[in-house]
This record gives C-alpha cells, structure tokens and sequence, in this order.
C-alpha cells in the first residue's frame, strides 16, 4: 500500500495511530497484577493524586511504565528506519553500530565503581553510547563521508568488542550485580520514575523532530550516496545528521530501558507495509507504531505470568521472530 | 493578593530585625531598605489590628492589644492583623506537615547501611525472602505478614499467605495492594532497584543482612527490635545460641575434615570463605576448603581441587541437579578425591540456605554428617 506523502495524509495517518495509542494506552492502565475496574482507574486519571492504592498503582507504577513505553518504542522505531535508510541495509537495528554494546559497558562500569556513581548508571549509559556513537563514526568514515559499507564493519567490529567485554566484566562483578545487570540487558521498563521521564520526553520528540526534517533527504539518499549528491543533496552532513540522531535515539533508549530488540529491526518493515517508502509518511507511522507495539508487549510482560513479569525483550523476541519469518516469506515470494 | 502575601514576609523579617538590635541606630538601618509600601500600612492601619513593622509606625500609633515596649534598647511591635495571623498558621501547619514525617516515624539505619524511614509500630509486613519470613514467623509475627514471595515455603502456613512474586523481580502493583507498613528484603536475594522503587512508592523496605552464623544471630535481635517484640527474638536468639553452644562443646577436640559445599559442578562452584556457609561448617567442627578463595561464590577448576582434597563434599538439595551423587565417582578427577573414594558425600537439606532460625538445624545437621562416630 503506498499513500502518496501529501500533508493531508501525513496529518491523516499520525492522528489515526494516535487515537489507536490512546486506546492502547487506556486498555494497558487497567490491566496489572492487580486487577482494577476501570472506573477505578478513570477516578485515579481523573483526580491526578490520592493516596488510594488504585491511584498510586496506576500514577506510579503502571503510567510512568507505560508512558516510557511510548518513548522508548518511538525512539528506537525511528532509529531503526533511519539507520536502514542510512546504510542502505533492511537488516540494520539500532544496535548494529554498536550503541547498545557501548551502553551496557557503561552501565556495567558504573556499577563496577560502585557506589554514587553506581546510582547514576543510566547516565554512565548513555555517556557510553555517545563514545561508542563517536568512536565508530572516527572508525567508518571514508573519505570525509560516512559510507555504508565501512560505516557497517566498524559498528559490527566494534560491537563485538564491546560484548566481549561485557562478558569479561560479568565475570569480576559480584553476584548481585550481575543480577541486576541482566535484567538491564533483558530490557526492564519499570525503572524510570516520572521525574526522569520529564527529561527523557522533550529530548527523544526533539530529536524525532530533527529526524523529520531530514525525512526528505532520506528519501532521496535511499537511491545512493552519489545520486543523491547530484540531485543537491549535501550527503555529508546528511549522513552527519542522521547517524547523530539515531545514535543518540538509540543511546537515550538504551540507557534507560535495557536492549529490547526486534522493535528498530520490524517496525520499519511493517511501517513500509503499511504506508510505503517515503520517509515523510514512514517516519511518524514508525514511531507512532513502535510505540503502540511496546506497550502492548510491556502490557503482556506484566500480566502474562502475573505477578512475575517476562523481561519486555523477551517478549519483543518472542513475537516479533514469527512476525519477521512471515514478513520474509511473503517478500521472498 | 501579592501586597498581602508581601506583609506576612515583611511582618516576620522586620520583627526580626527589631527583637535583633537594641540600639536606635542600629534599628534605624537594620530596617532601611525592607519597608517602602507606605501606602499599604496606612490604609492597613485605619480601624484594624495591624502589623506595625515600621519604627516610624511603632513609635507614632498606640496599636490595640498587641505591640509591647520592651525595656530600653529593645522596640518590638507585634500586632498581627487576624488574617496575616491565619495565613502564618497555615505556613506553620503547612511546614510542618512537610517537614515532619508521618507521626512516630524515625530514621534508622539498617543491617545493611541505607537509611530508612521505620513506622513506630509496623503491623502490616512484606516478606521478600523466604529466611525473613521463617524469622517473622519464628518472632511470632506470623498474622502481621500480609505478603511473602512466592518461594516461602516454611511454616507451612507461609505458603497460604498473598504472593507478591518472585525475590528478584516481585510485583510492585501486589505489594503496593497489600498496603503494607513496612517491607523487609535481604540483599542475597532482592535488587537494590526493587527496594529503591518500593521506597519511591512510599513503602519503606528493611534491609537484612548477616555473612557469619554471630551475624544471624544479631540480624533476628535486631529484627526483632525493629517489629517491636525484641523479648521475644531475644529468647529466641539465647534458644539458638545455646544449641549452637552444645554442638561446640560436644565436638571440640574432635578431628576437623575439609569440606567442600558443592553449590554448582560444572563449573565447580563452592563458597567463599566468608558467607554463612562456610561459617556454620566452622561451627559444626569442619574446615571449609580453600581458606584463600576469593569472592562469595568462587569457581574452581579441577586442578585446584585436587590438591586440596576435601573429605567430606557436601550437595545442596536440589531438583534440577540431576547428577546423583553416584555418577560423581565417575567423574574424571572426582574420583580421586578422598570424600569421593570414602564415599562421603551427602545432599543437606534446604535449612543452610535459609539465615534464619533453622540455620541452627543445618548446623546440628551438619555435626552430625562431619563426625558421624560420636553421635
């Protein structure tokens, strides 16, 4: 299905996802470990406090849950679709330059330190993802520019330094650590309170944002790094731009929520199915839909062997393998 | 609105300044610059009880009731108009309200370094490990248990009490449904994220904690102290302390076999030298292999093992370990092993894993597996 990307479709295509996220949003509030009617979730939306539990279940456990969700499955969705446009590579994930390895270094240091700064891992986090952003950007490009070719070898390379480094310091970390660890590379959203939340959301919309304005030249870059320099793309600092802002997407995304994987490498593949190739539909039906598909897979970790919770990157695995064997199926005719 | 709420800060600085100097001079600077709204105090002055914070207003209008003339050095004028007088009620009451945590709390540290916010008298309690709830039943508190895990397992009546989830991961929606006062979780089990998140929630969480059979011991009295019923853990505590007395007199001068607690094969998994293990094998007359090992949980390797040659090797219970203990002799380098060739190998129940009141148990357990002849 293609829609040519007038505004009017544009606008068209982001409101009908977004009333959908706000049903799935609502159906996601009333379902838990704790069984609530929604007309006790409704009082609790609606009085915006109380110490009732029904209020604090769903103001402090479950909507800042559901809310990083939605951030999150954005980020990482558009991440994935400009990461494929940028590399020219369908099977390009958020972490295939290595930003995921580069955050759990981080993460794992921080906790390797111990102490304060042990408290603080999300930002050691995302301080390793941003080296790792630079570090492979110094290592992939080729004359001045970052070709796909190079730019996919050194993330590759370097992420697999990276884990084997991961695996060199699980092994020194105390146990309790390494408990705690792997439910970060697991993918855990239940760590990240309202407070935080306030940072994290103007900073992925905005970077969304930038990634929009570039949509057009994606669109033009998909037909190749020297076409589209003819046709008056600057492709050098396209490419720049594109590859800061996924990686930082990627790196904020990481940081706070564990490696939840399958969502940066499948949305954009369904994202296409549904509304084509053009950057300018593809990037809001991305994000929109990223975000919609991890609240339902967080709703599901929560409630499916309630009241233990799956790991929501389990989950994200386990649904989306089938769905990518089906998608490669049909393309493969 | 603003002029009112600008007289409350001027009220209470200006008095402030006044009960402060005693000199006329020094009155006369101290207050220039804080009072300009002379408008406001003249119309506040006409037919009211009013704030006089002016020197010029307190030496000029005789106020009603309120304003005094303390001695020789001191001026202090100290009417309050009666809606200033609510509104610093309110500020007072307001303050309070924030400042003081809920009646009778207090901050305390617990057994494993973090401050916490303690009830006065916690009668709602979550468990999060199963030796915490053998110790809250043990302390007679079993009916202030609103919630334990899913793997608390004794008393039996644990097992019919609301389950939060597992230790590692429970459901902060149940625990919060619980309503508790208080929660109680051990850092060998639960994550210091779990307890954090709890603590955000407005559930304060108790940590406890002991590496050595003393520290058990002085984790329940202490416990107890928190739950308020120290007496009883402190009868409790004598109970166990003279079991554990009675075993060491009666082994004393008994010959002390290497142990080796097996907690995984492959890799060869034993206990460090400073968890409770190793120091309730100490108590039960046996040393604990590999006195240098690093760490909680070290790995051997094969080599390692053999020169030390453990004489007794012992095995947690366990359903997923499938190897029986006979398949051990098979085992290359196993066999070779003095425990393994005198046939010394025995599977202890769960009571060692659990830091509680049956650690005493394991220990009398343990005495009787180390020397089997004097029993």
């Amino acid at each position: 299905m293609t829609f040519p990307a007038t505004p009017r479709n544009v606008i068209l295509i982001a409101t009908l996802l977004s009333l959908l996220l706000g049903l799935v949003v609502l159906v996601s509030l009333t379902m838990g470990a704790v069984h609530l009617p929604l007309s006790a979730v409704w009082r609790a939306l609606a009085s915006r406090g109380g110490d009732s539990e029904a209020a604090v279940i769903v103001l402090q456990i479950r909507l800042p849950r559901i809310l990083l969700a939605i951030l999150v499955g954005a980020a990482l969705s558009v991440a994935g679709t400009a990461l494929q446009a940028l590399l020219r590579n369908p099977l390009a994930d958020p972490y295939v330059l290595g930003i995921s390895s580069g955050a759990a270094v981080g993460a794992i240091f921080a906790l390797w330190i111990g102490g304060r700064i042990a408290a603080a891992s999300p930002l050691a986090a995302f301080a390793g993802a941003m080296i790792t952003m630079v570090w492979v950007y110094l290592l992939g490009r080729s004359g001045g520019r970052l070709a796909s070719y190079t730019l996919i070898l050194a993330g590759v390379i370097t992420a697999s330094f990276l884990s084997a480094i991961i695996l060199f310091m699980l092994a020194l970390l105390s146990t309790r650590d390494v408990r705690g660890i792997a439910f970060w590379l697991m993918g855990d959203l239940s760590e990240t309170p309202m407070a935080e939340l306030r940072i994290l959301a103007p900073a992925i919309i905005l970077a969304i944002a930038g990634m929009y304005v570039l949509a057009k030249d994606l669109n033009v870059l998909l037909l190749g790094a020297e076409e589209a320099a003819h046709l008056g793309v600057n492709v050098v600092r396209v490419e720049l731009g594109v590859y800061v802002l996924a990686s930082f997407l990627t790196g904020i995304a990481v940081s706070t929520s564990g490696a939840i994987g399958y969502l940066g490498l499948l949305v954009p593949h369904l994202g296409r199915m549904l509304v084509g190739n053009d950057h300018r539909m593809l990037l809001p039906t991305a994000a929109l839909g990223g975000a919609i598909l991890l609240v339902l897979s967080d709703t599901l970790a929560r409630t499916a062997l309630a009241p233990s919770e799956l790991p929501v990157g389990a989950v994200t695995a386990v649904a989306g393998a089938p769905v990518f064997i089906y998608l490669l199926r049909k393309t493969a005719g | 609105m603003a002029n009112k709420g600008f007289s409350i800060f001027r009220v209470l600085k200006t008095n402030w300044f006044l009960a402060q100097t005693n000199s006329k001079r020094t009155q006369k600077s101290g207050l220039k610059g804080t009072l300009n709204a002379k408008t406001n105090w003249n119309s506040r002055v006409q037919g009211r009880w009013v704030a006089h914070t002016s020197p010029r207003f307190c030496r000029d209008v005789r106020a009603p009731l309120n304003s005094e003339q303390l001695g020789e050095g001191m001026r202090r004028c100290t009417s309050f108009a009666f809606e200033d007088a609510l509104r610093i009620c309110a500020l007072a009451v307001g303050f309070s309200i924030v400042l003081c945590a809920p009646a009778s709390a207090r901050m305390m540290k617990d057994q494993t370094g973090r401050m916490v916010n303690l009830p006065e008298n916690p009668h709602r309690l979550v468990s999060l490990a199963p030796n915490i709830t053998e110790i809250v039943y043990a302390l007679g508190l079993g009916d202030e248990l609103v919630g334990d895990t899913d793997n608390c397992d004794y008393p039996p009546q644990a097992t019919s009490k609301p389950h939060v989830g597992t230790m590692v991961n429970p459901s902060l929606e149940r625990i919060v449904a619980l309503k508790p006062d208080l929660a109680l979780g051990t850092p060998e089990a639960n994550r210091r994220e779990t307890a954090d998140q709890l603590e955000r929630l407005g559930i304060p969480v108790y940590g406890v904690t002991a590496s050595t059979l003393e520290g058990s011991l002085a984790s329940i009295e202490d416990l107890g102290k928190v739950l308020g019923c120290e007496a009883e853990a402190k009868r409790l505590v004598a109970r166990m302390q003279a079991r554990i007395d009675r075993i060491e007199n009666r082994f004393k001068g008994e010959p002390q076999p290497k142990v080796l607690f097996v907690v995984w094969y492959r890799p060869l998994i034993t206990v460090g030298p400073h968890t409770f293990i190793a120091d309730v094998i100490r108590a039960a007359g046996g040393v604990p292999i590999g006195e240098n090992l690093k760490g909680e949980w070290p790995r051997l390797t094969l080599e390692e093992l053999l020169p030390l040659n453990p004489d007794v090797i012992l095995f947690p219970p366990s359903d997923s370990f499938s190897p029986s203990l006979e398949d051990f002799r098979g085992l290359p380098g196993w066999k070779d092993l003095r425990g393994v060739k005198e046939g010394r190998m025995y599977m202890v129940s769960e009571t060692i894993l659990r830091v509680g009141p049956r650690l005493v148990d394991a220990l009398e357990e343990l005495a009787g597996i180390l020397h089997p002849v004097r029993k």
